[in-house]
């Protein structure tokens, strides 16, 4: 077996703004070919996280390693060009407008010369519609607005989209959360496909069961503050939940007397 | 290995039958509603063929009357092409008829004043459209102001700057006797008289009106138009120069609006202060009922031109029949309100996440 260093890492990482500490050391390592989930509850600091990871934000110490190698992201476009995708919640589509420019905006394909080069909306329409076919979306007219896809299927388009521009390294900013749970499934059953391919996926999430049925570590963060990174042989799903929701604040909480006359069980800390 | 694997197998995802098991016949007509040209192309019709049945005898058929609407419409098309597109950007331009006014004079004023020739002329009157344009894009990309304020103080400004300058130079708010000096001029034949018994101004509209659907539909810059308007932070976030694109398409306006100004000039023989008043609505008139939508992200400068054609007919139509002609901007009101309400619910319909 040939250990090599995780696709990319990011080491006790701390950023505030202002007075505001929002990270005081997160670390995470994503390998190539696994899901690696980051849970947390909403404000724990996985937004200030993950926009770090994809060059949106810089820290103010710790360092993120790709492949072993110490690197910064002056922008995002920085990160996007050593192979870093990260889908938003938004998926930086436009909904009015059809699949196929979606799918190739800003990477319009051009073909001709000088003041007659033009977007080869042929060459567009083709690249999108077996992209998509791969998947398992079949569009009847790569002219429907994007809008007429399903939620899961929009969510799906966006990571084909990172996939096929390159990404080795993708990161899905709770790419289940606004779903149903038939939607959400589409998603996860894709999100495992695009592992297989090698891609090494960081899957940000505040529901552990999605993250429990498709991944195979786990970081919580909490207060600004990484968990140990868990293998999924190591956690169960109760003990994530339980990690998640508090952990030993939680027990505190589940120890509260039940019964009105009980006798009052004092909170030790 | 693991890549090998994942490229021949297809996994079963998505909802294939949700999209394969819709109505094939309600498909056909939602791809036709869907069309932004659809509403202005069955308008357009249903006006001709109103008035060539009220008032085809009293000669709205005839060669002079066809010249007459063609020439209204081809001076306001020239200017609702490149305003379809500013507005699928997201952006609107108030200050379109003043820019009219202002390089009209702008480029008469050279060859009536010193003899200059008129492609001087043109090109002082297309360099200050182009001032007029960046003026305005620059503000709205970085000021953040919309577009709408923006360009309304410019409207104010440019039109009292080009009334209190050409009342100090001429003495008057208007320049006549161009024609006179430059007739012999080849400049002159372009943007003047009738080729082959069609108004010079139609062969110009046509021509930037393809020009405009070519960048639309066939042109990266194209694509970035749609998504500047459609969701600019998605945009910059693919990295689409959405201020760039708005700035162009300020600039490429105003030098519509010179192109339009030295045509007009020409056919009248006299440039005034005023006379792109109130174009600036017409024009977002044409391209709203050309499938315009204000909102940005749609829309089409073909639809634009037709709605330009349909406001044509509808002005000079009412002169034939019976029926008084100031009825004509009633009309159009209505006309406009249809076609948005036609346009709304294509949008709505069509486009609803189907999920």
């Amino acid at each position: 077996m040939i250990v090599s260093a995780p696709l990319l890492q990011a080491i006790d990482v701390r950023k505030s703004y202002g007075a505001v500490v929002a990270l005081h050391g997160a670390s995470i390592s994503a390998e190539a070919g696994k899901v690696n989930c980051l849970l947390g509850d909403n404000g724990a600091g996985k937004s200030t996280f993950i926009q770090i990871l994809s060059g949106v934000e810089t820290p103010d110490s710790g360092t993120v390693l790709m492949s072993g190698e110490p690197v910064t992201f002056r922008n995002p476009k920085a990160a996007l060009d050593r192979g870093i995708a990260t889908v938003f919640q938004d998926l930086a589509i436009v909904p009015i407008m059809p699949v196929f420019r979606n799918f190739f905006l800003g990477n319009e394909p051009t073909k001709g010369h000088g003041p007659f080069r033009r977007f080869d909306t042929k060459r567009a329409i083709e690249m999108t519609l077996s992209e998509l076919d791969n998947i398992g979306i079949r569009l009847s007219n790569p002219r429907r607005p994007i809008s007429t896809l399903s939620g899961g299927e929009r969510q799906c388009v966006a990571i084909a989209r990172a996939i096929h521009f390159g990404a080795k390294v993708l990161i899905l900013d709770e790419p289940t959360s606004a779903l149903g749970v038939k939607q959400a499934e589409i998603v996860l059953k894709y999100l495992v496909e695009v592992c297989r391919r090698g891609v090494a996926v960081i899957l940000v999430t505040h529901n552990p069961q999605h993250a429990y049925a498709v991944g195979d570590s786990f970081t919580i963060v909490k207060q600004g503050e990484s968990s140990a990174q868990w293998l999924k042989s190591e956690i169960t799903l109760t003990e994530l939940v339980m990690e998640m929701a508090g952990g030993a604040d939680f027990k505190r909480l589940s120890s509260f007397p039940r019964a009105v006359g009980a006798p009052a069980a004092h909170a030790q800390a | 290995m693991t890549a090998t694997q994942a490229t021949g197998n297809r996994p079963g995802l998505g909802t294939p039958q949700g999209f394969q098991g819709r109505l094939r016949g309600r498909r056909v007509i939602g791809d036709i509603l869907q069309r932004p040209e659809t509403t202005a192309i069955v308008g357009t019709v249903v006006v001709f063929i109103y008035f060539a049945i009220a008032a085809g005898s009293n000669g709205f058929l005839s060669l002079t009357a066809t010249q007459n609407y063609l020439a209204v419409a081809a001076e306001l098309a020239i200017l609702a092409a490149p305003v379809s597109l500013l507005l699928i950007a997201g952006e609107f331009d108030l200050s379109l008829g003043a820019a009219i006014g202002a390089t009209g004079i702008a480029t008469v004023y050279p060859v009536v004043a010193f003899g200059a020739p008129l492609w001087l002329g043109l090109l002082v009157g297309l360099a200050i459209g182009c001032l007029i344009g960046a003026f305005n894009g620059l503000l709205v990309a970085f000021s953040g102001i919309p577009s709408f304020l923006v360009t309304l103080a410019s409207m104010f400004m440019l039109e009292g700057l080009t009334l209190v300058v050409t009342k100090s130079v001429t003495g008057q708010t208007h320049i006549s006797g161009i024609a006179a000096r430059v007739k012999n001029e080849f400049t002159y034949a372009l943007f003047a008289g009738k080729p082959l018994a069609i108004p010079v101004s139609v062969y110009w509209a046509v021509a930037i009106v393809a020009v405009c659907a070519w960048l639309l539909q066939k042109t990266k810059f194209g694509n970035w138009i749609y998504a500047s308007g459609g969701n600019p932070q998605a945009a910059r976030r693919v990295g689409v120069p959405v201020k760039r694109v708005k700035i162009i398409l300020f600039i490429m306006t105003s030098a519509a609006a010179a192109t339009m100004a030295l045509l007009s000039t020409l056919t009248v023989d006299q440039a005034q202060v005023t006379r792109g008043t109130g174009m600036e609505f017409e024009a977002a008139v044409a391209a709203v009922i050309g499938g315009g939508l204000i909102g940005g992200g749609f829309g089409s400068p073909i639809g634009a031109g037709i709605g330009a054609l349909l406001f044509g007919l509808v002005s000079q139509g009412f002169y034939f029949t019976d029926i008084d002609s100031n009825w004509f901007r009633a009309f159009l009101g209505a006309m406009l309100l249809i076609a948005v309400a036609i346009n709304q619910y294509a949008r709505t319909v069509s486009a609803r996440n189907r999920g």
